[in-house]
């Protein structure tokens, strides 16, 4: 399938709330526990994403969103906050398309890289990313917001060994 | 009628200050129906000179794109690059008559 890609805007919210939730039962049904089972990216996160210009709907061919990027900055430069794409529309290069947008806008505003928190072993998580270039940053490596979105995480319920941060270099 | 352009070639010296126009500047483009026709990009510069990013943006009319570039929401993105960036840029009406061939 094709889908257009648009910047969000505010009436955007309760069908990308929608979304998150919709593409978090996937999580589940590998037994991996996803904060959009207790709560969604609040209204506040994306009325941030859509002030700085870094949050982006992908719409199907009747209009409908079926997938969101939503980013924020961390140490200065984007941070890839939540991708999420309706079950339905999963495996149709959606994802891939939201996430080249956003790199192309980390690349746009000069940033050196584009990091994201994600789950190790799904794989339409980490080794997702990784086919996209993004490698896990670890230990030392591993410092400023990136660790305070990390921790975050880690309270909101994420397992330590399974949750990672990743960049990607640009 | 004929649609109203930016042409713009950019050098950036302060990342810093030009994410901060970045960030800015949408929602002046968004209100004057500005579009990105040319976003970067990769080109070549077979004479002349140039500059190291190249922008074009198209807007519903001549007189639309004007506006932008008086708008009090750009200048005020403007304002963000705080001088990072050296711009060269031209506003220009664009052509819909007959075309060759």
């Amino acid at each position: 399938m094709t889908a257009r890609i648009r910047p969000a805007v505010e009436g955007d919210v309760p069908a990308l709330q929608h979304l998150e939730r919709d593409a978090a039962e996937l999580f589940r049904e590998w037994g991996i526990w996803s904060p959009a089972h207790a709560g969604v990216r609040s209204a506040r996160d994306h009325a941030a994403g859509r002030t700085g210009g870094h949050s982006w709907v992908a719409l199907d061919e009747a209009g409908i969103p079926c997938g969101f990027a939503l980013c924020c900055l961390a140490d200065g430069h984007l941070h890839l906050l939540e991708l999420a794409v309706a079950r339905s529309r999963q495996g149709g290069g959606i994802g891939t398309a939201l996430l080249a947008v956003a790199i192309d806008h980390a690349r746009w505003r000069f940033d050196p890289c584009i990091t994201l928190t994600t789950d190790r072993l799904l794989p339409w998580n980490a080794p997702f990313y990784a086919r996209h270039g993004f490698v896990a940053l670890e230990g030392a490596r591993l410092t400023g917001d990136l660790a305070t979105l990390l921790d975050d995480d880690f309270a909101t319920g994420f397992e330590p060994d399974r949750w990672i941060a990743m960049a990607k270099v640009l | 009628m004929a649609k109203g352009y930016w042409v713009a070639r950019v050098d950036v010296h302060n990342t810093d200050a030009y994410k901060d126009y970045v960030a800015a500047n949408g929602a002046a483009f968004a209100k004057f129906g500005g579009r990105f026709v040319v976003r970067g990009g990769q080109f070549q510069n077979p004479v002349g000179s140039s500059r190291s990013r190249n922008v074009v943006i198209e807007f519903p009319s001549y007189q639309a794109a004007l506006d932008c570039w008086g708008s009090a929401e750009y200048q005020a993105a403007r304002a963000k690059q705080q001088g990072g960036a050296e711009m060269d840029l031209v506003i220009i009406e664009g052509y819909d008559g007959p075309q060759p061939g």
